[in-house]
């Protein structure tokens, strides 16, 4: 029961993390969510067998770690690539499950996107894990077995090249939409 | 470097922004930003960047999921389905009779799908589909579910419009379409349906076998099983719309559809159930 529990509070930040490292897309995508269901079956059938929640193993570090393994062995197999270019691109082209989904103008979305997918996978893996998932420096080390000083290279790279990314929405952004029936009449 | 203690160095910075950074450490970083305008800007940048992302993922967290999982206690054996983001069915109760009870019921679902699935292979040899629906001429989708599979599923269904007389399920097990390996074909577990018929056909991944059921005063439903040409399993996601939708998935090295004119939720409710009986199914 507990570790039914602690994998449905886990699931949302996993799939964020997945749809964040497969498309750059908070959207859906098969790709990821596929990835995020296998990794919840695998650890429960692997909890039931082994106890997993009683003895006290970090579930949050081994699903991140799992998923991050099983993503890198689909990439290196070159299925992911490009599939998860074919649902970027569905996406943008604002596909059926897509349209409606975001409240974010595409194009932010999409330079955004674009710039998570332009990195390296490895510095994808270290900006997502530290910056969008929490991690302190030691977990995300440990996530992806490295050493603490390799994951600040791989930050720094990652930073870097991000520099360009858009800014997040402003609060000034509703004086954009007044609306265009009020004119100024002189 | 103003101060005291070693200089600040670029993983220091890092920390800073991201709060992996001893407090004793921390003073020292903001006396440097402060003499450093250049450094402070870089420091910015990354802040935005942070903010930049979490603010694009962060509607993620909120929505429900799109998969279902078959988390339920196993001290009864059985594996129900629930949503993962919070309307997890609790189909065991705490009461030990109730497990058994259940227990045996779908142990018995186990042994008429096994039944089914004996007599689906065997018709596999004999019966022909001239009216199966052509290819699709698109490949498979990003999961590897084949999409012709879930066209003839439907077509199937349409195939038993009107529902036609149940097959009778021959003991006879000489038939061509023995296969020891057959995929698992459970008995849906709903009140009120009626098996109309048994109905074989070929596939791209071998032979696609479909159950159709028949409800009172309302369409069929068909539940289709064919060997899955890819590993692994997938979650349930929905093709076509209303009056004719299908949900499919693969598991255990099979793919399933399950086709009929009901709202999606039920569907979804249906196809969660046969994914428990199949899960649990390969438990025992």
């Amino acid at each position: 029961m507990a570790l039914r529990d602690d994998l449905n509070l886990c699931a949302p930040r996993l799939c964020r993390y997945a749809r964040a490292l497969v498309t750059g897309q908070p959207g859906p995508s098969d790709i990821a969510d596929d990835l995020v269901h296998a990794v919840l079956l695998r650890t429960w059938e692997a909890g039931t067998a082994l106890r997993l929640a009683g003895r006290d193993l970090h579930l949050h570090l081994y699903l991140y770690t799992l998923l991050t393994e099983w993503h890198r062995e689909r990439s290196a197999a070159g299925r992911m690539g490009g599939k998860a270019h074919l649902e970027k691109e569905n996406f943008s082209a604002g596909g059926p499950r897509a349209a409606g989904a975001l409240p974010v103008p595409a194009s932010r979305r999409d330079k955004l996107a674009a710039a998570l997918l332009a990195l390296a996978l490895e510095e994808r893996e270290a900006l997502l894990l530290v910056v969008l998932e929490g991690f302190s420096y030691a977990q995300a080390a440990r996530i992806l077995k490295i050493s603490r000083t390799v994951l600040i290279m791989r930050l720094a790279c990652a930073r870097a090249a991000l520099s360009e990314i858009p800014a997040p929405e402003t609060p000034s952004r509703p004086a954009k939409t007044r609306p265009s029936y009020l004119r100024v009449v002189e | 470097m103003p101060g005291h203690g070693p200089p600040v160095n670029e993983a220091e910075l890092h920390g800073f922004v991201d709060g992996d950074m001893d407090r004793s450490r921390r003073e020292a970083v903001q006396t440097f930003l402060a003499a450093s305008p250049a450094d402070a800007a870089r420091i910015e940048t990354w802040r935005r960047q942070n903010e930049t992302i979490r603010a694009a993922f962060a509607p993620v967290e909120t929505r429900p999921l799109p998969w279902f999982l078959p988390l339920a206690p196993g001290a009864g054996g059985v594996a129900a389905t629930g949503h993962a983001a919070g309307r997890q069915a609790e189909a065991t109760g705490s009461h030990a009779w109730r497990a058994r009870w259940f227990a045996r019921l779908i142990g018995l679902s186990f042994a008429s799908g096994a039944l089914l699935a004996a007599s689906a292979a065997y018709l596999a040899g004999r019966v022909n589909a001239p009216e199966a629906a052509p290819p699709s001429t698109e490949g498979p989708t990003p999961t590897g579910m084949n999409d012709t599979f879930v066209t003839r599923a439907m077509s199937a269904l349409l195939a038993f419009e009107p529902p036609l007389a149940a097959v009778r399920l021959s003991p006879n097990r000489e038939g061509p379409g023995q296969d020891t390996e057959a995929p698992i074909f459970p008995n849906l577990p709903v009140e009120g349906l009626k098996l109309a018929g048994v109905r074989a056909m070929p596939g791209e991944q071998g032979q696609i076998s479909c159950l159709a059921y028949a409800r009172p005063d309302e369409g069929n439903i068909a539940l289709c099983v064919e060997k899955a040409g890819y590993p692994g399993e997938t979650v349930p996601r929905m093709s076509g719309n209303f009056p004719s939708p299908a949900i499919h998935w693969r598991q255990k090295g099979a793919n399933y559809a399950l086709v009929g004119a009901l709202p999606e939720a039920r569907l979804r409710s249906l196809a969660d159930r046969v994914r428990a009986q199949v899960e649990a199914f390969d438990g025992r």
